[in-house]
């Protein structure tokens, strides 16, 4: 286990340094006004200076080496145009703590929901609850986000009276993106949770354990529910680091200051180091979660064992 | 039920073809069951018995005696499900109609910004007398008359009932002329008079001259619990008007709650209030509830209160009735139109038809989609089939495999479209960079099971070239799952397009698209009158993700063969 821990973690590593190395890449492509925020005014020669100071001009590989070397110290660099020169650390810090305030809040909300729902569906299969769980299901699957957040945003102000935009000291704003973010995840929970109940409930010792007169509710949460929520397990941990990411859907909406939003800020900015560190955060945070996801599996799951070859990942 | 079982019904149709074989070539069944048959007998037996099986290829290759059909199954599967057919009516339905609109006659360009017309103005004249007037083109085609320099040309249309409208012209003066009013050849139920931009006031009239959108009278009404006073210069009354007006002075009609009795009604200049006079109202012969007074013409602010003067109109009335409505050329864009009959889902902030707006950008959304579909299906089915079969790529493949999944797919895509310009082009790739990987992993699974089944062993043994075992052996088995992930990818698509078009790096507002519309509309949320520049888009863009995704949904389920029976 620890074994397989740490070679998954050196194999994390090595996927990390490539991405890093391909978005050091594709920054080339990008505009060179986004390191600079009075681009307008500059003289090519003063470009040409400042971007062999910020060493930009050095060959790729230089770069990645001092990126990941900065990174390791904790530096992440400086912002250029969303807040001049101001270390990259220090803008994110508060963010990150809001935006996995809210999201933490809304997995809270969300698993067990989502779980009970999922439960629901598989017990009655067919029936009322399954058919409008299945309704929920595909309309929140088909229809993008931004359609009902909008919805939600609106009505939900004006029948509830809350203020729309996110106040600090007002928890009722968080009532509206945490119901916002919940919606998704429970239909997914559910999903997931119905569809792999469903599989379980057809496999033989189910049978046998129903010829031999198991009562019914031992069935579906000693063996049913069990086995099939072992993949969920899986997913629990990406989901809760991925909370610092934020949504961006949600924070722009109700301009919450968090995570999701100052993607989209940035990107709109055209700050282009401050791009970079961030989906170089949220590919780290996605692969961190992937390897806690596999590990908490087995955990929960004393089956799977990983000292045998795997398919893959 | 038979009295066979399948595997005895089978035998017995060999076996019965094997007598009838056997009877042609002139032997009885019972000389071959006796296996102990002499040298002459066996001489006597037709050489064909001893020579090599005539094996036809094509009919080796069909599938036993069984009448199974894939498709066939598939396609009876699918119409089981009545929510899935009945979605993809609707899905067929809307997607045709998307192409079909633009060749629709009298559609407008989705990125003309439609101005006031210039040169004409359109009236359209209700029954009881009132009427709207303004730029907006209602009819079709060209003018049906040049104007000159100093003329309007004023398009008419009057209830039926009001046959051959007539129309009268007032200059500043009040001098009255008679228009010559002819039939538009180009739109039936239209009329049209040229007007004299120096005397632009103009009365329409039926033709017996019987009803009229101008009376030289003014109708007065106080309605609701706050006593808003409502003047309005439409007919109310049913009988002749008062015929004895006199000079200097103009005719009210007023009507009030009955609680108030009598109605007082003050006359005065307007905004000076000096000078106020009260009127005399006197009943009109029979009409209930209402009262008729003179009012000296020049002092237009009509004030009224009840008979006891405890109740009070809310507001003064302004009525000007020397001369008819003033035809004007409208300036500007027509924007902001809620749906009307020449705009049926309104008009955006510039003054853009939201109807041929809304297709148009259907289009694009589908077009997006569907390009977006075949890319993956292609290098997905590619991909992973290479994954599969050729062991030394596995790596590089699964390498590749971790990199994109291990990174948040909205991640990518906005890195992508960020380096790149916004288009369509730009959408595209950016949303066929990572989906193809997903499909590739499935069919290098399903690949890896499928591979060193017996049947595939036994098609390697017989010297079958892996082309056609890829072809005939694995690919049926992996429809399902790719016209599935072809489905979904259309609401996928939108649904990236509307994110993309949410950070600023989606379609310029030149090629309209479900994203752009969407996000405009959100801009105008918080004007309830403007809301349905939201609500339109919102609900057709959520009708086609929810058709393509059930009727994907239930394609695949139909295609699986397990579900076969």
């Amino acid at each position: 286990m620890l074994k397989y821990s740490i070679k998954r973690l050196a194999r994390s590593l090595i996927t990390l340094i490539i991405l890093i190395t391909i978005v050091f890449a594709l920054l080339r492509f990008m505009p060179e006004e986004g390191y600079f925020n009075n681009y307008e005014k500059m003289s090519p020669a003063q470009i040409e200076l400042g971007l062999i100071k910020m060493g930009l001009k050095d060959p790729l590989y230089v770069q990645v080496f001092r990126f990941i070397r900065n990174l390791l110290k904790g530096d992440l660099g400086l912002s250029y145009r969303y807040r001049v020169n101001s270390p990259i650390a220090k803008i994110i810090a508060p963010k990150i703590k809001i935006s996995a305030k809210l999201g933490i809040i809304c997995m809270a909300i969300s698993l067990p929901l989502g779980l009970a729902l999922g439960v629901l569906m598989a017990r009655y299969k067919g029936k009322f609850w399954d058919r409008l769980g299945n309704a929920y299901i595909v309309f929140i699957q088909a229809v993008p986000n931004a359609v009902y957040f909008i919805f939600i945003q609106l009505y939900g102000s004006t029948w509830l009276k809350i203020p729309m935009l996110y106040n600090e000291n007002d928890w009722r704003t968080l009532i509206l993106p945490t119901i916002s973010l919940a919606l998704p995840s429970i239909s997914s929970y559910a999903m997931w949770l119905r569809r792999y109940m469903v599989d379980e409930t057809n496999k033989d010792y189910i049978k046998l354990a129903r010829a031999k007169g198991v009562p019914n509710t031992t069935i579906w949460f000693r063996h049913v529910f069990r086995n099939a929520v072992v993949p969920i397990v899986n997913l629990i941990p990406g989901s809760l680091l991925m909370t610092i990411s934020g949504s961006i859907y949600t924070e722009s909406f109700y301009s919450i200051p968090g995570m999701g939003g100052l993607l989209v800020d940035v990107i709109k900015r055209q700050d282009n180091n401050m791009v970079m560190v961030l989906v170089v955060l949220f590919a780290a945070v996605g692969i961190v979660g992937l390897l806690l996801g596999d590990i908490a599996m087995a955990l929960v799951d004393p089956r799977i064992s990983f000292t045998k070859k795997e398919g893959s990942r | 039920m038979s009295k066979y079982l399948p595997s005895e019904k089978i035998t017995k149709k060999l076996a019965d073809s094997q007598e009838e074989f056997l009877r042609k070539h002139g032997i009885l069944a019972e000389e071959l069951l006796d296996d102990n048959l002499n040298e002459e007998q066996i001489a006597g037996l037709d050489e064909d018995l001893f020579g090599l099986a005539i094996v036809d290829e094509s009919e080796a290759e069909r599938t036993g005696y069984s009448n199974y059909s894939y498709w066939g199954s598939t396609v009876r599967m699918f119409f089981k499900n009545k929510v899935a057919v009945f979605n993809l009516i609707v899905m067929l339905v809307l997607v045709l109609f998307t192409f079909i609109q633009p060749h629709l006659p009298n559609q407008i360009d989705p990125n003309l910004v439609n101005y006031y017309d210039s040169k004409a103005v359109w009236y359209v004249v209700d029954a009881d007398g009132s009427y709207t007037v303004d730029g907006m083109k209602r009819t079709q085609g060209g003018y049906a008359e040049e104007p000159k320099a100093d003329e309007i040309l004023a398009y008419i249309q009057a209830p039926s009932s009001w046959g051959t409208p007539a129309a009268f012209a007032y200059d500043e003066e009040g001098e009255e002329t008679q228009l010559e009013v002819q039939a538009d050849p180009a739109n039936a139920g239209w009329y049209y008079c040229l007007l004299k931009k120096d005397a632009p006031y103009l009365a329409i009239m039926s033709e017996d001259l019987t009803a009229s959108t101008y009376y030289n009278a003014v109708w007065l009404s106080v309605q609701g619990d706050k006593n808003a006073v409502y003047s309005s210069g439409v007919k109310q009354t049913k009988g002749e008007l008062i015929t004895d007006v006199p000079d200097g002075k103009s005719l009210a009609y007023v009507s009030a709650p009955e609680s108030w009795g009598v109605p007082k009604l003050k006359a005065q200049a307007s905004l000076t209030g000096s000078d106020a006079e009260f009127v005399t109202l006197k009943p009109v012969p029979d009409e209930d509830g209402w009262y008729y007074g003179f009012f000296p013409t020049e002092k237009n602010t009509l004030i009224l209160t009840s008979e006891d003067g405890k109740q009070k109109g809310m507001n003064r009335a302004t009525v000007s009735i020397s001369l008819p409505q003033e035809a004007k050329i409208v300036k500007g864009f027509i924007e902001n139109k809620p749906p009307n009959k020449v705009y049926w889902f309104g008009t955006n902030d510039i003054g853009q038809d939201l109807w041929a707006r809304m297709w148009a950008g259907t289009r694009t959304s589908l077009f997006i989609g569907i390009v977006v579909a075949v890319i993956e299906a292609i290098i997905g089915i590619l991909a992973g089939l290479l994954w599969g079969y050729v062991r030394k790529l596995d790596f590089l493949f699964t390498e590749m495999y971790n990199l994109i999944d291990n990174i948040p797919y909205t991640i990518i895509l906005m890195l992508a479209a960020y380096v790149m310009r916004p288009g369509i082009k730009t959408i595209i790739i950016a949303m066929s960079i990572t989906r193809w990987i997903g499909l590739a992993r499935f069919i290098r699974n399903q690949v890896l099971i499928i591979r060193d089944r017996d049947f595939n062993l036994a098609s390697r043994c017989l010297g079958t070239p892996t082309s056609r075992v890829i072809t005939r052996n694995l690919l049926p088995q992996m429809v399902s799952v790719v016209m599935l992930r072809m489905a979904l990818a259309i609401p996928e698509a939108i649904g990236s397009e509307v994110f993309l078009s949410y950070i600023n790096l989606g379609l310029p507002i030149s090629i309209p698209s479900l994203g752009n519309l969407i996000n405009k509309g959100r801009t105008m949320m918080m004007a309830p009158t403007l809301r349905y520049q939201l609500f339109i888009p919102a609900i057709i863009l959520s009708i086609i993700t929810i058709c393509f995704y059930l009727v994907g949904n239930a394609f695949s389920d139909a295609a699986d063969p397990k579900n076969h029976v």
